[in-house]
C-alpha cells in the first residue's frame, strides 16, 4: 500500500529494480531493470563497490571509525589476492548485465542517499538468499550499505514494507512466544509471555534432532547431520549435530503436522522414497487438506481450519525472530478469532485431536491444563495489554481491537541513527543479549568488533573455506559453471515464493484463485501451473504460449502450462515453488507430476558444508513441449549414489562461463 | 468449623447451582452432560471435606462431604487452598504453583477428569455471545488469515462472504508523516494479500480432509506395506479408532525401540492463531509425548543468518537488521532505493499487503 506513494513525482524518489525475473514490483513502480543471471548478484555487487573504491564514492570517514576490515575486501575487490579486479567488465561475463550499466548505477548511487532494499522486506528475507550463492549475496548487501554510511538519514535498508511508525510498547504476544506450548526453549515464551500466562512448562527429553533438509537421508540412510538455526549469538550456527543422537532410538514413526513438504522442500523424490522406506512403520498426517504429502500417511486425522474454532491474534504479530513484525503494516490489529461456523464433517481442532490422544496416554491433564480452547485464548487476553483498553464482552463481540498510532513524539527512532552518531542503541528491541556485547552494554552491534565488520572475526574463528573471513565470489555448482550438466540441462530455473499461496495453503484445493491466470492455467480440463520463459528461448523450443511443457532435469520431469514472456533474459525460465497438488500420473516418484511441484526438481545440497541453508531456489532444467508420456525417470536419477550433488554434475565438471 | 472449610463449602455448592443453572439455559451445554456417567469427587485432604458431582443420563445431581464410591477424584491440600483457587476470577498463577507444589491434584481414569475439569470450566464459558446481529439477519465475526484480518459473514451455519476490515468511528485514527511538503496517512482499514483472499474459499474445498482415515492395506498388527505408501487408498474410519490407534503405536514403538522413537515434522506455518498454532498446541503435545525434532532450516533466511549475521550480528532477527522507523526516514531524506532480488508487491511483507 505504502508503495503507491513512491509514485508521487513530488516526492522525488528514484527508483532501481535488480532481479532477473520482471518482478510484480518492477511492473508497478517505475524504476530501470536489471537482469543479472540467477545466483550472480554477488558479482554485480562487488563491481559496484569496485567502482565506489574507484572513484572514491564512498563514505570513507564511516567505514574508518564504524567498520573493520575494509582494506582486506578492497584488495580482494581489485585484483591483489586473486589477480582478478571485480571491475563491471569482469562482471558483465557473469551477471549479463552490461559494464556501463553496472558503472552508472554505482555512480548515482555514489551519490545520493540510498535505502537498500534486499527481499521482500527490504532488509533481507526471502529474495535471492535462498540458491547457491545465498550466503555470498546476503553478505554483499551488508558490504554496500556498509560502504555508504547505514544510519545516515536517507541511506538505510528498507523499501517501505517494513519501518511504520506504530506503538510498539504495547503488548500482546506473537505467535513465536508459543502460546499455549509452556515450550520454554523453543519459543520466546520465557522472555515474557510466561510471566504474563502463567501454565505448565513443557520439556522435551530427547535431544535427537533431524536436520530437516536431510530427513530423506536420516530415514532411509539412518544418518544425517546438520547445523543448528539458534539466535541466541552468531556461533550456535557452528556447532554440527548428528543423527542419530548418541543412545537415542532411530525414528520409526512419524508425526506429519500440516503443510506438504513435498512441495516446499528439495529434491523431493526422496521424500517419496522416504515415504516407502520400512524403516518408517507408522505414518500419521493431521491435516486439514489432502494436500500432496497426506496420501503418503498410513492414519489421516482431519483437522479444522481457524475459522471453525476460537483463537486469538494479532496480524502480522510474530515474537521471537519477527520482533515487532508488525512494522509491516499500517495498523496494529488485534483479533477474536471466533468460531464462526461449526467444523466441516468430523474434523475437528487439533487442540482436541492433541488432547484426546493425549488421554489416551494419561497426559491430558497436563496437555489442556483441563481448560478448554477458549478459556486458553481468554488467557491469553488477560496476558496481554488488551484489558486496559477493551472489556472481554466487547472484544468477543466486536472481534477486533486497533492499536492507536503512537503519538509523533513517542515514536521509534530510526534504525542505526544511534549506531551512527554513536550513542547507545535506542530502538526497541531486546536485543543483541547483554552477554554478547564485547565492549559496553547497549555500545555498538553484535559483533566482536561492535562495529560492521567487512572481515568477520566470527568467519576468522570458525574456519569454513566457503565462507571465508571476506565475501569472495565463487560461482554456484548448479549453473553455467557445471559443464556437462550445463550443457544437459541449459536453462536457470527460477522458483520464488508465490503471491497466491502462503506455501502450499492457497495454491490448488479448488479455491478460485486457480483461475487466475498468471497462477494456473485450465488446459483441458487440469490446472496446470504455470512456466514463465523467455520468449526467444521459447520460439526456439517451439513452445507457445500455454503449450504444456515438460520441466525436467535428473531429479524428475514436472509438466506446466507455458507462458513466453519478456519479463526473464534469455536463458532462463521462471515457476513459483510450493504447490499443494503432487500429481504424478504413475507411480510416485518415478514418473512425471502435472501438479506443479518444481521442488521435485531443484537440489538439495546445502549453500555450504557447514550450514544447514537451502539453496533450492535455482535449479538446471531443460524444457520441451510435452509428448503426453507419463513415466519418466532418468537413469541418474535412478542410480544416483552421489546424493549430495545433482547426478551428472561432478567438481572437475566446473568449467568458466561461455 | 474454620472459615476456609465454610468458604469452600459454600463455593463447591455455588458451583453445583452453576451447572444446573447452565445445562438449564444452555442446550449446547444440557448435550456436555450427557456425554459421561460418573461420580466426581471434590475433597480437601486434611479435613476430609468436599462436595460430589454425580452425572447420569443427562441428569445432574450433588451432594456435600463425601460420596461411597466416587469414579474420580480432585485433591486440594486443604479447605484453604480449595477457596483460594476456585473463588473467581481463577488465578492462574495460584493454579499452577498448586499443581507444580502437588497441592492440587486428580485422582481416576484421565478420559474423566478431564472431561469434569473442561466441563467446570465450559460452565463458566457457555453463555460467551460472539459477534455483531448485522441487519439483514447475518452475524459479523472477524477471523485472521495469513494474508490479513477479515471480517466473516454468517447465515445458516455459512460463511456467506468475507472481506477486509474497515473500521468504524470508534477505532483509533492513523499515523500522519509529513516529508518534503506532502503528508502520508494510511487508509482506515486492513489489506488482505492474494493469499489470504482464497480463505473462504478453502473452507468449503472439496479437498477437505472431513473423516478419518486409514490406508487400506496398513495393519498395525501385521503387514504395513510401505512401499504402497502413496499408491493406495483409504477407508473411514471413527474417531475412536483413529485415536486409539495413534496412542497405542506412539506407545508401542517407545517401548520397544526407546526414545526418540516419533519424529514430529511440521511446516513453517499453520492457520494462523496464537492458541491452535504449531508454535502453541502442537509444541505442547510433542514436548508431552516425547519426540525427535526435525530441526528447520532458517528458510527464509537463508543467507541472512549463515551469511550477513558475522557482518553485522542480528542472529536474534536471523540475520535481519533493525527496522524501525525507516518508512519516516525514507519518505522524508532517502534519493533512491535499491530494490535488489526484492518483490514485496508479490510477497506483501509475508502478512501485509
Amino acid at each position: 500500500m505504502r508503495r503507491q506513494w513512491l509514485k508521487n513525482p513530488k516526492l522525488g524518489i528514484k527508483l532501481v529494480h535488480i532481479d532477473p525475473y520482471y518482478n510484480a514490483s518492477a511492473q508497478f513502480l517505475p524504476g530501470k531493470w536489471f537482469a543479472p543471471r540467477p545466483t550472480t548478484s554477488p558479482a554485480l555487487a562487488m563491481a559496484i563497490a569496485y567502482v565506489w573504491i574507484k572513484e572514491g564514492l564512498y563514505d570513507k570517514e564511516y567505514v574508518a571509525s564504524h567498520t573493520v576490515g575494509f582494506d582486506t575486501w578492497k584488495a580482494y575487490l581489485l585484483g591483489e589476492e586473486d589477480g582478478i579486479p571485480k571491475t563491471p567488465e569482469w562482471q558483465e561475463a557473469e551477471t549479463g548485465v552490461p559494464a556501463k550499466d553496472v558503472r552508472a548505477l554505482a555512480r548515482e548511487w555514489g551519490r545520493k542517499r540510498v535505502y537498500l532494499a534486499p527481499g521482500g522486506w527490504g532488509n533481507g528475507h526471502g529474495g535471492a538468499c535462498r540458491n547457491q550463492t545465498g550466503i555470498q549475496w546476503a553478505r554483499t548487501m551488508v558490504c554496500l550499505i556498509a560502504m555508504q554510511g547505514l544510519g545516515k538519514p536517507g541511506v538505510n535498508m528498507g523499501n517501505l514494507q517494513w519501518g511504520s511508525p506504530l506503538d510498539f510498547n504495547f503488548y500482546f504476544p506473537g505467535y513465536a512466544d508459543g502460546g499455549m506450548s509452556g515450550d520454554l526453549e523453543n519459543t520466546s515464551m520465557p522472555v515474557e509471555l510466561y510471566q504474563r500466562m502463567p501454565q505448565l512448562p513443557t520439556m522435551n527429553t530427547p535431544f535427537q534432532k533431524i536436520p530437516r533438509l536431510s530427513m530423506p537421508e536420516a530415514i532411509i540412510d539412518g544418518k544425517a547431520e546438520g547445523y543448528p538455526w539458534i539466535g541466541k549469538s552468531i556461533e550456535h550456527q557452528f556447532a554440527k549435530f548428528s543423527y542419530p543422537a548418541p543412545g537415542h532410538a532411530p525414528v520409526k514413526m512419524l508425526y506429519k503436522y500440516g503443510g506438504s513438504m513435498i512441495a516446499t522442500m528439495n529434491n523431493t523424490h526422496r521424500h517419496v522414497k522416504m515415504y516407502q522406506s520400512p524403516n518408517l512403520e507408522f505414518v500419521v498426517n493431521q491435516s486439514i487438506w489432502f494436500e500432496g504429502e497426506a496420501k503418503f500417511a498410513d492414519v489421516i486425522l482431519p483437522a479444522c481450519t481457524n475459522f471453525e474454532r476460537p483463537d486469538i491474534s494479532e496480524w502480522a504479530g510474530l515474537g521471537g525472530y519477527g520482533h515487532h513484525g508488525q512494522q509491516q503494516l499500517n495498523h496494529r490489529v488485534i483479533i477474536f478469532q471466533a468460531p464462526a461456523i461449526a467444523p466441516m464433517g468430523e474434523s475437528k481442532s487439533d487442540y482436541w485431536i492433541f488432547n484426546e490422544i493425549s488421554k489416551r496416554l494419561g497426559l491430558a491433564n497436563y496437555f489442556s491444563e483441563g481448560v478448554n480452547e477458549i478459556d486458553w485464548v481468554k488467557r491469553l487476553f488477560d496476558a496481554s495489554d488488551l484489558p486496559e483498553r477493551i472489556s472481554w464482552k466487547e472484544f468477543i463481540r466486536k472481534g477486533y481491537y486497533v492499536v492507536p498510532a503512537e503519538k509523533e513524539k513517542l515514536r521509534a527512532p530510526v534504525s542505526f541513527r544511534w549506531f551512527w552518531e554513536n550513542r547507545k542503541k535506542d530502538v526497541p528491541e531486546p536485543q543483541p543479549l547483554p552477554s554478547d556485547y564485547a565492549g559496553e552494554y547497549l555500545k555498538g552491534l553484535q559483533t566482536q568488533s561492535g562495529k560492521l565488520e567487512f572481515e568477520c572475526n566470527s568467519l576468522k574463528r570458525f574456519k569454513d573455506p566457503e565462507r571465508p573471513p571476506i565475501v569472495k565470489y565463487e560461482p554456484s555448482w548448479e549453473g553455467p559453471h557445471s559443464g556437462a550438466l550445463f550443457r544437459k540441462y541449459p536453462l536457470q530455473l527460477l522458483t520464488p515464493h508465490s503471491k497466491y499461496s502462503y506455501h502450499t495453503q492457497g495454491d490448488g484445493k479448488d479455491s478460485f484463485l486457480l483461475n487466475i491466470e498468471d497462477h494456473r492455467v485450465n488446459v483441458g480440463g487440469w490446472y496446470y501451473l504455470v512456466l514463465r520463459l523467455n520468449a526467444e528461448d521459447a520460439k526456439a523450443l517451439g513452445v507457445k504460449k500455454h503449450d504444456l511443457v515438460k520441466v525436467y532435469n535428473d531429479r524428475g520431469a514436472v509438466i506446466c502450462a507455458a507462458l513466453p514472456t519478456q519479463r526473464l533474459p534469455r536463458g532462463v525460465c521462471h515457476g513459483y515453488e510450493s504447490s499443494a497438488i503432487y500429481a504424478p500420473m504413475g507411480e510416485p516418484g518415478k514418473s512425471v507430476d502435472r501438479g506443479g511441484v518444481l521442488n521435485l526438481l531443484t537440489p538439495h545440497k546445502t549453500q555450504t558444508k557447514t550450514t544447514h541453508a537451502t539453496a533450492g531456489a535455482n535449479s538446471l532444467v531443460q524444457v520441451e513441449r510435452w509428448d503426453g508420456k507419463t513415466e519418466y525417470i532418468s537413469e541418474a536419477f535412478a542410480e544416483s549414489k552421489e546424493r549430495g550433488l545433482p547426478s551428472g554434475l561432478r567438481l572437475e565438471d566446473r568449467v568458466p562461463a561461455q | 468449623m474454620k472459615i476456609a472449610t465454610v468458604k469452600f463449602s459454600i463455593i463447591l455448592f455455588a458451583l453445583s447451582l452453576l451447572l444446573k443453572r447452565q445445562a438449564w439455559r444452555h442446550p449446547a451445554f444440557r448435550d456436555r452432560l450427557k456425554e459421561r456417567n460418573f461420580v466426581a469427587q471434590f475433597l480437601a485432604r486434611d479435613e476430609e471435606t468436599g462436595r460430589w458431582f454425580a452425572f447420569r443420563d443427562g441428569k445432574f445431581s450433588s451432594g456435600a462431604g463425601r460420596h461411597a464410591n466416587p469414579d474420580i477424584k480432585l485433591m486440594l491440600k486443604d479447605a484453604a487452598l480449595g477457596a483460594k483457587l476456585l473463588t473467581p476470577p481463577i488465578n492462574w498463577l495460584n493454579q499452577i504453583n498448586a499443581q507444580k507444589d502437588f497441592k492440587l491434584g486428580v485422582d481416576g481414569p484421565e478420559d474423566l477428569t478431564n472431561w469434569f475439569a473442561q466441563t467446570l470450566m465450559m460452565a463458566q464459558t457457555v453463555g460467551w455471545k460472539f459477534g455483531i446481529k448485522m441487519p439483514d439477519g447475518m452475524t459479523r465475526y472477524c477471523n485472521m488469515t495469513n494474508g490479513g484480518p477479515v471480517f466473516i459473514y454468517v447465515k445458516d451455519g455459512k460463511i456467506v462472504r468475507m472481506t477486509p476490515i474497515e473500521f468504524d468511528e470508534t477505532d483509533a485514527g492513523p499515523w500522519t508523516i509529513e516529508a518534503r511538503g506532502l503528508k502520508f496517512t494510511p487508509p482506515r482499514k486492513t489489506t488482505l494479500a492474494p493469499h489470504g483472499q482464497n480463505a473462504k474459499s478453502i473452507v468449503y474445498s472439496p479437498d477437505r480432509l472431513l473423516y478419518p482415515m486409514k490406508r487400506v492395506d496398513f495393519d498395525p498388527n501385521g503387514k504395513i506395506n510401505p512401499q504402497n505408501r502413496g499408491k493406495s487408498g483409504y477407508v473411514r474410519i471413527s474417531w475412536n479408532e483413529a485415536l486409539d490407534l495413534v496412542a497405542n503405536q506412539i506407545k508401542q514403538l517407545k517401548r520397544t525401540y526407546g526414545p526418540g522413537v516419533m519424529a514430529v515434522s511440521h511446516g513453517s506455518h499453520h492457520t494462523w492463531g496464537n492458541i491452535g498454532y504449531y508454535l502453541s498446541a502442537l509444541y505442547r503435545f510433542r514436548n508431552a509425548v516425547g519426540h525427535t525434532q526435525v530441526h528447520h532450516n532458517p528458510d527464509s533466511w537463508e543467507g541472512w543468518y549463515w551469511g550477513a549475521a558475522h557482518h553485522w550480528g542480528y542472529t536474534l532477527r536471523v540475520g535481519q537488521c533493525e527496522t524501525y522507523g525507516t518508512v519516516e526516514d525514507c519518505l522524508q531524506n532517502c534519493e533512491m532505493i535499491v530494490f535488489w532480488a526484492a518483490d514485496p508487491e508479490s510477497t506483501s511483507g509475508s502478512y501485509g499487503a
